[in-house]
């Protein structure tokens, strides 16, 4: 099944979210702001040569390197899932390489694969509930994190429908690619909907409105506000390295 | 409330849906305290359609009373808060990342504390038998625990009326007995719209049946099911 891979790595993802560590036991929010601070590192980090590329690269794998084992997490595994964005930004890349700066499109995937396995780290590192938990109290409104957490919620539940058509269509013949994904397109958005209002109606049958309250307290410690310092320390080294030549 | 004054009265409910489909055309039902009735009827005879309106979900025309208190929007919060709606799908129901943060949806949605609302969410996961579940995620878990997840969500709200709607629609044998068992146990007034005639006999003494938006039949379950021929055999 196609979808399997993606659904899997989610699950490991939450697998993973869900071990107690010197990262994981972090507030959320402190966990925020870190990631935040290196990816605007890695946004600033400047690409004036392939040397200063490489040198920011190397000190942003080390600092990731540190977080993962600082969250008993598997180095390898968390900076080969930053590679997920590469068919978005390999666009991109190839689009300058053509254009003539082979250095901006070095610089674009590496920084992209990087921010995006900093922000698996991030997922890798703290509950899914607690992430949001900390989204609110940060200031995020609360209609746009419960749209997150229903989109994340019944992905699952969209997935696991597309895997049932998928097996129809092979127990039918399997032919018609193309039909196929444009009907199960149109079977999903319907299904979506109706699911959307019966959510609607039990989300009103227990009593409760657009926001969701939250369960867990927050509480910032010392041991939080020693990340965030790290994070910044981190940031800078990203910036000063990525200026080698 | 005295133990003869009906918990549920309803009157000439009414309702078409916005296509033009006549869903219930003046429904009567009398529900009294302690109560088991089961909610028989073809599809679309109107089951869920009623069920729907008792929490004020869908508005028709007629009287709605739950309680002693009349359905109207001023009082839909208390009125949801008095019955338990569990859905025939858990899916539509689970909607929060984690079983325990679920369950602890409707206390906290109450005005419970956070501790007050965990211990009332692990105490209903204790016993649906799933307290060891409470930090998974519900699509981790089997149909038959998450319809259980989504009955303890349901009971962490202390409603006095359950209503359930066809909810051995996705479970396995096993899954059903489990289900049966506990809900066997509760002291709650239930209402529950099913096919599953063995389930219902086991569950319900009283049967009202459905007949294009009307009820057409209510009397003791065996009687209904006889004389609409509603069992397999």
């Amino acid at each position: 099944m196609v979808n399997h891979g993606a659904l899997s790595s989610i699950r490991t993802l939450e697998d993973w979210s869900r071990s107690n560590s010197w990262l994981h036991r972090r507030d959320p929010r402190a966990k925020l702001l870190a990631t935040l601070f290196l990816l605007t590192a890695l946004a600033l980090m400047p690409a004036r040569s392939f040397g200063g590329i490489g040198a920011g690269v190397a000190a942003a794998v080390a600092v990731l390197a540190v977080a993962c084992v600082a969250a008993r997490l598997p180095v390898l595994s968390i900076l080969a899932r930053g590679w997920v964005v590469l068919p978005f930004t390999g666009l991109f890349a190839l689009l300058a390489w053509v254009e003539g700066s082979p250095l901006r499109a070095v610089s674009l995937l590496t920084k992209s694969w990087l921010s995006a396995a900093a922000v698996v780290l991030l997922m890798a590192a703290t509950p899914l509930e607690r992430l949001f938990a900390g989204l609110e109290r940060m200031g995020v409104p609360p209609l746009l994190v419960s749209v997150v957490q229903f989109v994340w919620r019944y992905l699952h539940v969209a997935f696991a429908q597309l895997g049932r058509m998928q097996i129809a269509r092979a127990a039918r013949g399997g032919e018609h690619r193309f039909v196929f994904a444009t009907s199960t397109v149109a079977v999903l958005f319907a299904s979506s909907a109706a699911r959307a209002e019966r959510v609607h109606w039990a989300l009103l049958a227990r009593g409760g409105e657009a926001h969701f309250p939250v369960l867990d307290a927050l509480k910032m410690h010392w041991r939080d506000y020693v990340l965030l310092g790290l994070a910044v320390l981190a940031a800078a080294l990203l910036v000063v390295s990525g200026g080698l030549r | 409330m005295s133990h003869h004054q009906p918990i549920v009265e309803v009157r000439g409910l009414s309702y078409r849906y916005e296509d033009g489909t006549q869903a219930l055309a003046g429904v009567d039902f009398l529900l009294h305290r302690g109560e088991r009735v089961a909610l028989l009827g073809a599809n679309g005879s109107g089951k869920t359609t009623f069920l729907l309106h008792l929490n004020g979900i869908l508005h028709g025309e007629g009287y709605i009373e739950v309680s002693g208190t009349e359905l109207s929007k001023a009082n839909l919060k208390e009125i949801r808060r008095k019955i338990g709606f569990l859905f025939q799908d858990p899916e539509d129901q689970l909607f929060l990342p984690t079983v325990l943060e679920d369950v602890a949806f409707a206390p906290l949605e109450q005005g419970c504390s956070t501790d007050e609302a965990r211990e009332r969410a692990m105490k209903a996961l204790e016993w649906a038998g799933l307290a060891a579940e409470a930090h998974r995620a519900p699509h981790r878990l089997s149909a038959g625990q998450r319809q259980r997840a989504a009955l303890a969500g349901v009971l962490a709200a202390e409603p006095e009326i359950l209503v359930l709607d066809e909810p051995t629609t996705h479970l396995d044998p096993p899954s059903r007995r489990s289900l049966l068992a506990l809900l066997d146990g509760l002291s709650q007034t239930i209402l529950v719209v099913t096919h599953d005639v063995a389930f219902a006999s086991r569950l319900a003494h009283r049967a009202v049946f459905f007949e294009r938006g009307r009820i057409v039949d209510d009397g003791p379950l065996d009687a209904v099911v006889r004389a609409h021929r509603w069992a397999l055999d």
